[in-house]
């Protein structure tokens, strides 16, 4: 009789619940999440489910049905506020007490909030549920006026979004470019240019004084060298913090995120930690690193799963990431980490294009523009740390599979 | 103490189950409680398959009325339950102290660092 007990329920703790089922485990399973709802994607929220292109079925990471028929203790609308990490014990909200045999952490990130003045006035919205999905969808329509603060992925994808439902878009962003913590000069130049042609206007190096209301509502936007932007909806997209607070407190080491090993485990053997509440090693760099990304939730997933059946971890992974703007697929392999040049490779113009930032003759990561093969590709050659030639990786003539040195 | 009587000692002591102090082996003289939570009044006794004859039934109907003359609640849990569901037998727990006692604030517990 072993029992997991798995806090949160987002893409990480639903999938572990599936992958532990999947791996054999047959003791009871308990998957507790904050939200009423059972386990969902998130990406889609600032993407199709705004456009209302998806609805809430196609969101569900299963069936409703699997749950009952996997047998996994569902306890939503729920949070745990400590661990007994001696007596093996989780605390749910409600008074429930939850004895564990292995636990996973799966709380997530939230949004980083600024404190601002009138920051608490309605119609100022961030993104991360689908609560917030639905308040920001409720607030967009053709004509209204939208500030978004931080031009980083969130940001840039709800103003493709916002754009294609006929809403006027402002995106003010701090630093002196667009996506600068999570992407390279290239990728903002070009995404810029992108947005502007789509009718965004962006105002870079500046940084919101305050934001101004009317009955309540948030009327205006005040930037700090005083010019203000009359909106009827702000959102705020600066960036996510880790939910490690129960970690924490529990005594389990932080950094940034709950550190984990290549298994997904703490310092303490019966606790995991899986997804973006996580700073985890990245055996392909020789670092440790938070990601915010489905891809690697789940590879933790499969590591922790994997671990607490006794199969063998999966193979260290090269992290991808995604994003999706107006007709662009965005597809990133691999962390840009001590990178000392960049290829690319093809026209930035032609919106068709890739970007490998080298460390030498080696690709440490690639982000490719509606290019699957060079993601594909330089995926590959990024775990397999080959070196290749940049002539010929410079080339789009010459096949992917051709361009090791 | 018996393995079930452990498991939720483990727990109980320190003061860890929201804050309420428990005391184990409590003599209530000619009594001696399994777990007693003063602040609560609650006798915590668990009870193994030697209760289930009608002889003990009834020690333990006369026994918990005793204490219940002293204003002392007794709350049964099954050995079977503890150790095949010991979060089950501390929700019982907590919901009868919250109930019981709900002014005792729950302490700020101390900050266990690195492993155990």
């Amino acid at each position: 009789l072993n029992r997991v007990v798995i806090l949160g329920a987002g893409h990480a703790g639903g999938s572990a619940a599936a992958f532990l089922r999947q791996y054999g485990h047959s003791g009871p399973i308990v998957l507790v999440g904050e939200e009423p709802l059972l386990p969902y994607q998130r990406p889609p929220l600032s993407k199709a489910w705004l456009k209302a292109e998806a609805g809430e079925e196609e969101l569900q990471l299963r069936p409703p049905s699997f749950y009952a028929e996997n047998d996994i203790a569902l306890r939503l609308g729920l949070v745990a506020t400590r661990i007994d990490r001696v007596a093996k014990l989780a605390f749910l909200a409600d008074g429930e007490v939850l004895n564990y045999d292995a636990l996973i952490i799966a709380t997530g990130a939230r949004a980083r909030r600024l404190s601002l003045p009138g920051g608490a006035l309605a119609r100022t919205l961030e993104l991360r549920t689908a609560a917030d999905a639905e308040m920001l969808k409720a607030g967009i329509a053709p004509g209204k006026r939208l500030v978004i603060v931080g031009g980083g992925y969130v940001g840039l994808e709800v103003a493709a979004s916002a754009r294609a439902l006929g809403a006027e878009v402002l995106v003010v962003e701090r630093e002196p470019r667009i996506l600068a913590r999570v992407a390279g000069p290239i990728l903002s130049d070009f995404f810029s240019a992108y947005h502007h042609k789509h009718g965004v206007r962006f105002v870079l190096n500046a940084s919101v004084a305050a934001l101004e209301g009317e009955g309540g509502q948030v009327s205006a936007v005040r930037l700090d060298d005083g010019r203000t932007a009359p909106c009827d909806l702000v959102l705020i997209g600066v960036g996510a913090l880790p939910n490690q607070e129960l970690a924490q407190d529990a005594g389990l080491h932080c950094d940034g995120g709950i550190v984990v090993d290549e298994e997904a485990r703490t310092a303490d053997p019966a606790i995991f930690a899986i997804g973006d509440v996580t700073r985890r090693p990245l055996p392909l760099y020789g670092r440790s690193f938070r990601l915010e990304s489905v891809p690697s939730a789940l590879e933790q997933a499969k590591q922790a799963a994997a671990a607490i059946t006794g199969h063998k971890p999966p193979p260290p992974e090269v992290p991808w990431f995604w994003s999706d703007q107006y007709d662009l697929k965005l597809q990133i392999a691999g962390v840009p980490f001590d990178v000392d040049d960049l290829v690319v490779r093809g026209e930035p113009s032609s919106a068709r294009f890739a970007v490998f930032h080298m460390k030498g003759d080696v690709i440490q990561a690639v982000e490719a523009i509606n290019s699957p093969a060079e993601f594909m590709g330089g995926k590959l050659l990024i775990g397999a740390k080959r070196p290749v030639s940049r002539e010929r990786l410079a080339d789009p003539a010459v096949s992917m599979k051709e361009v090791g040195n | 103490l018996s393995p079930p009587e452990l498991a939720l000692w483990a727990a109980l002591k320190g003061r860890k189950l929201d804050g309420y102090a428990f005391r184990r082996q409590h003599a209530v003289e000619p009594y001696i409680l399994d777990f007693y939570c003063e602040a609560a009044r609650l006798a915590v006794e668990v009870d193994g398959a030697g209760h289930a004859t009608p002889d003990a039934s009834r020690h333990d109907e006369r026994r918990d009325a005793f204490l219940k003359e002293r204003g002392i609640d007794t709350l049964r849990l099954s050995a079977s339950l503890v150790l095949e569901d010991r979060g089950a037998a501390l929700t019982r727990i907590l919901d009868e102290v919250r109930t019981r006692a709900p002014s005792v604030a729950p302490r700020q517990l101390p900050r266990l660092r690195g492993s155990i």
